[in-house]
């Protein structure tokens, strides 16, 4: 274990099954526990905030980006070692942006017992989407390897594809997670019509939690609101 | 209503809610109704052979092959009003080929009360397949046109549609219905991985009453088999 300071927090990294960990840790811990899905250091303020809020923030560096289930396992693990470490409930409040998205709604569909709530910012819900099968215009052959490395799929097999997130709302629903969703609504990386919209459309017909912003005419960078005010209600209602 | 033969068989031809509809009559009845799904002059061979054996034959022109919400609805209303005017139990036997099976099956987990079993042939179980996501290119233009006339299609939706029979198999599974499937294993036009393949592995593996008959070499035609014993048996077993 080594520490370090990350925005003026202690920060502890260490190895957990094999893979780069972090924990941050506030000032006044409020027992709550942040999970950055993927993307370390990437649009970071929100988290700041809310570490300075008293949440403690934590990170698994993951094999691939893609969600699949050995690494949402290793997710699973990891934030019930890190729960018992810090003597909190094993919960957490995962912040997901694109395929950190994906990982954090395949964890609480995977595993609705370790999620409180979630914040999800252009995510990735859709995988047939995502291979560039829709309206997708700029999936290169590396997305492409990368997803078919991560799940074994194929041309053929894509088509039958169903562990999408997409595919197990229900999971969702059935343990009422709240979720609050930021995209841009001119984003060409992941399209959401084909993605963000299909959840969103589910809560809002099984009447479940979900409040979403569009930032208008943003494209998928950046992720976040200039003013997190919004996420901050939403997680502090809800986790 | 007029009166004429069909294979030897007294017709019956009339319309039921604007459509063109026929009812072949046994000679012997045995009370069960067979239900041609699509394509009614198409390898009428085993439809023959069950009439032969006491089976009523019925069919329903359709506005689309597509199988859409409201083309099921109004197969449902017709199975319902000919075992009404045979005075028999509301139940069929669907006989689907190609886009007829994919009928057949959005029948059943519709409307599962009122199958009984279903003989199915190099059946379209996949709508994401014959838009051509997958690896078919035969008619894939063809079959595209149709699709957004018929479901209302865009590159963008299709990828999030998850009304296909490999959506819904939980339903048949659940309502123990057994299925017969005949395929090509050369067939260019619906692609059997991604479509026949997705059924047959989850009835295997969750033990639902499933009979496969691969025809080696066999392209998308002819449907049927050259002598249908295993299928009259099959249904004869289960219907």
């Amino acid at each position: 274990m080594a520490r370090e300071i990350w925005n003026d927090f202690e920060m502890e990294t260490f190895l957990f099954e094999d893979r780069p960990a972090k924990i941050v840790y506030p000032e006044k811990p409020n027992g709550k526990l942040l999970i950055k899905t993927e993307y370390w250091n990437a649009f970071p303020e929100f988290e700041i905030e809310m570490v300075k809020r008293g949440y403690y923030l934590c990170f698994i560096r993951h094999f691939n980006r893609w969600g699949s289930p050995e690494e949402i396992t290793v997710m699973a693990n990891f934030i019930k070692f890190v729960a018992e470490k810090l003597g909190i409930a094993p919960k957490c409040i995962p912040v997901g942006m694109s395929c950190g998205g994906l990982q954090a709604a395949n964890l609480a569909i995977m595993y609705p017992e370790l999620v409180s709530v979630m914040y999800i910012d252009a995510p990735v819900l859709n995988l047939i989407s995502q291979a560039g099968l829709g309206a997708h215009a700029e999936i290169t052959p590396e997305y492409w390897q990368e997803f078919r490395d991560a799940y074994g799929v194929d041309k053929s097999s894509i088509v039958n594809f169903r562990n999408s997130p997409i595919d197990h709302m229900d999971v969702l629903v059935k343990h009422n997670i709240p979720i609050i969703m930021l995209y841009g609504n001119a984003d060409t990386t992941v399209i959401y019509s084909e993605n963000g919209k299909v959840l969103e459309d589910y809560y809002k017909a099984h009447g479940a939690p979900i409040k979403v912003i569009s930032r208008t005419m943003g494209g998928h960078h950046p992720h976040g609101l200039d003013d997190p005010t919004p996420i901050i209600e939403f997680i502090e209602k809800y986790c | 209503m007029e009166k004429e033969l069909w294979n030897g068989f007294e017709i019956e031809k009339f319309e039921f809610q604007g459509r063109e509809a026929v009812i072949v009559y046994p000679e012997k009845p045995n009370g069960k109704l067979l239900l041609k799904t699509e394509y009614w002059h198409a390898f009428p061979d085993t439809e023959v052979a069950l009439v032969k054996r006491g089976y009523y034959d019925c069919y329903v022109k359709h506005n689309n092959r597509w199988a859409t919400p409201d083309e099921v609805t109004l197969m449902a209303d017709f199975v319902k009003f000919v075992a009404a005017k045979l005075n028999i139990e509301a139940k069929c036997i669907p006989v689907g080929m190609s886009c007829g099976g994919l009928y057949a099956a959005r029948l059943a987990e519709c409307y599962p009360e009122l199958v009984s079993c279903m003989y199915i042939d190099a059946p379209v179980m996949n709508l994401i397949s014959m838009a051509g996501l997958g690896t078919l290119e035969a008619y894939v233009d063809t079959f595209w046109g149709e699709l957004v006339k018929a479901h209302g299609f865009t590159k963008a939706s299709i990828v999030t549609y998850r009304d296909s029979p490999i959506d819904h198999m939980d339903v048949l599974l659940k309502n123990n219905i057994p299925i017969i499937m005949v395929y090509g294993e050369a067939d260019t036009t619906v692609i059997y991985e991604e479509n026949g393949k997705i059924l047959e592995d989850y009835y295997t593996k969750n033990g639902g009453i499933l009979k496969v008959i691969p025809k080696p070499g066999c392209e998308h035609h002819p449907h049927g088999l050259d002598d249908p014993t295993p299928v009259i048996e099959f249904i004869d077993r289960y219907c």
